[in-house]
């Protein structure tokens, strides 16, 4: 999220880093659980 | 005090005695057995395959089985939002209300379809008898029918010992539908007609006061609606103010036959899995289960609820029992229902996925209000919802087998299936997606200043209606901190000039949708995975899981990742408003 995209949703700025941050996270611990599987 | 722990003693009496003869039944109905509705229905039933040119015999596989419930909804989805975009063109709409925002209509489709009724709408000031009979009523029946539909794949995928058929979608709706959701509501709506609850397309009643003003007294047909409602874990009211509108809920004995609809059928679906993995004692075992929790939360929020708040002690507010009235913490309940009833209703209301009230979640105090989050932060497995609690608990007892497996060095196995990491990851996914859409939503909400239009109260309070707004409408219950809103509503005719907010109402219906079909389709992966195991025999290294000890693991599992999940959140709202003797 960019700052301006931050500032219109009336995010701080620790806040929007905090949501990129744990929507990576997120996103790796995800990939590394269905690594490998065939759904 | 006393009468009201006898009213909830013969209330779950009567839960436990009408389980055994309700499960059998749907035992014999899914499992294709003639019942005694037969004669009547099976006709109706095979006009319906041939109508829809199914062959009800085809077996599916988990992505046949997903993609038909997959496309079944989201013709569902357009259909109502059609229909409530279009509602000023539409007969038997007496007060000629307009059509609904798009906003608003876009979280009231996604509510209904996912069998949540979030309400941001006002039930008898802004839809037509057409919106409330052809668009929500048909939601009512339909999306609990898929709710079993899913139970049944996971348990056809747990019993199944050849090939991975998972039974077949279409003959599990229809069977749903016809024998078991539309009879209870025939039978549930007389007896709430016969106590008074309203059932007309007559349009408003004007009444004159006794101090010689107008009222005017909302009508509609309601009863048909509220015995669906309760029956399907749907809890959406034809009044806004829900199962506490006397024409919604006019007397004790419709107070009582609501409470049952909640669970009735959710606890019987315990006894049906018995007997469909033929195993009686499995079922039993998560029956305990569910009851454990279920008795352990009401007896925090009755007491609660009775001693009261501390901002009412320090007023000096009397909260003791007195002459016909329970005393307590009375704000936001009806005098007639009093603490014990309103407190069984709140718990029952949000261990299900059901979310109708007869009392305002907003006024409980901190502690009693942090019940109903509980109910929704354990997953609304404690008896949950028509099929998606059942689904979920054994998702529960998966990862307990596994746990316990884990903690005892045996292998992990549920009834002869082998629980292999595949299995884990699918159960572990299928658990936590919707916990993450709470957090994450209600993060959102909170830190933006688009969320934070919808917040009615100042402080704790504040946090958590917007904590409960989430936690609601991802766990598809539909209940509210009541002060949270997505839709202003001007005192116009006609709901002239009525807006949403769009915030609310797209993150909302979005949540709902994500969090009622990706854990569906996680379920029918596992089912998938699983009917594709052969079945071993039970050995000298099988953890069981009918015993006792089972029960006491399965209620640890479900409070610790509910607990893990959820405690500083609720230390936030609920727990840190317990604590000050401000009221919020």
């Amino acid at each position: 999220m960019s700052t301006s995209a931050a500032a219109l949703a009336g995010l701080s700025g620790a806040d929007a880093f905090g949501l990129v941050v744990s929507a990576l996270v997120f996103v790796y611990l995800l990939y590394a659980l269905l690594r490998g599987e065939r759904l | 005090m006393a009468q009201g722990w006898l009213q909830i003693a013969v209330f779950v009496a009567v839960v436990v005695a009408l389980t055994p003869p309700l499960g059998a039944y749907m035992a014999r109905v899914y499992g294709g057995r003639r019942v005694f509705l037969s004669p009547l229905v099976g006709p109706l039933e095979r006009l319906t395959y041939r109508l829809l040119r199914v062959d009800p015999s085809a077996q599916q596989g988990w992505k046949d089985y997903a993609k038909c419930m997959m496309l079944f909804s989201l013709f569902s989805w357009v259909l109502l939002y059609l229909i409530l975009r279009t509602q000023g063109i539409h007969p038997f709409n007496p007060e000629g209300f307009d059509s609904g925002p798009w906003d608003v209509s876009f979280n009231t489709a996604s509510s209904f379809v996912s069998n949540t009724n979030w309400q941001y709408y006002g039930g008898e000031t802004t839809l037509s008898y057409f919106s409330q009979m052809a668009g929500l009523t048909v939601q009512n029946f339909v999306t609990p029918a898929v709710g079993v539909c899913a139970l049944l794949a996971l348990i056809r995928g747990i019993v199944a010992r050849t090939g991975t058929g998972l039974g077949n979608f279409w003959q599990d709706l229809t069977r749903s539908l016809y024998y078991v959701l539309l009879p209870l509501s025939i039978v549930v709506g007389l007896v709430l007609v016969s106590q008074g609850v309203v059932q007309t397309l007559d349009g408003a009643a004007v009444a004159k006061t006794l101090e010689g003003a107008e009222q005017t007294l909302a009508l509609g047909p309601a009863a048909s609606q509220i015995a669906i409602k309760q029956l399907g874990s749907n809890g959406g009211g034809f009044f806004n103010v829900n199962s506490a509108m006397p024409f919604e809920n006019g007397t004790a004995f419709s107070n009582f036959v609501e409470l049952l609809a909640i669970v009735l059928i959710p606890a019987a679906l315990t006894y049906t899995y018995g007997k469909l993995v033929g195993r009686q004692r499995e079922g039993w075992a998560i029956f305990a289960a569910m009851l454990a929790i279920y008795l352990a939360l009401i007896v925090v929020v009755v007491p609660a609820e009775q001693h009261g708040t501390p901002a009412e002690h320090a007023a000096g507010t009397p909260t003791e029992a007195i002459d016909g009235s329970t005393g307590g913490n009375l704000e936001g309940k009806e005098q007639r229902n009093g603490i014990a009833s309103s407190a069984l209703w709140a718990t029952t209301t949000t261990v299900t996925s059901n979310g109708s009230v007869n009392s305002a979640l907003d006024s409980y105090t901190g502690l009693g209000g942090m019940v109903p989050m509980a109910g929704l932060g354990t997953g609304e497995v404690v008896f949950g919802g028509v099929g998606t609690g059942l689904y979920t608990m054994l998702l529960y007892v998966l990862l307990a087998v596994f746990v316990g497996g884990l903690m005892v060095g045996r292998t992990p196995e549920y009834l002869g299936k082998k629980i292999q990491a595949r299995e884990i990851k699918l159960v572990s996914l299928g658990i936590l997606v919707t916990p993450l859409a709470v957090l994450a939503t209600a993060g959102l909400a909170i830190a933006t200043r688009a969320g934070t239009r919808s917040i009615y109260q100042a402080g704790p309070q504040g946090f958590s209606e917007t904590l409960y707004a989430y936690l609601s409408q991802a766990n598809n219950n539909g209940s509210a901190f009541a002060g949270y809103t997505g839709f202003v509503q001007p005192h116009a005719p006609g709901n002239v000039g009525a807006y949403g907010i769009s915030f609310a109402d797209l993150l909302g219906g979005a949540t709902m949708t994500l969090a009622r079909f990706l854990p569906i389709v996680l379920v029918l992966a596992v089912a998938g995975s699983l009917a594709g195991k052969t079945i071993s025999p039970a050995g000298p290294g099988t953890l069981r899981t009918d015993t006792p000890t089972f029960v006491v693991l399965l209620v640890g599992v479900i409070v610790l990742v509910g607990a893990l999940t959820f405690f500083p959140a609720l230390l936030l709202g609920p727990i840190v408003q317990s604590l000050t003797g401000r009221l919020f």
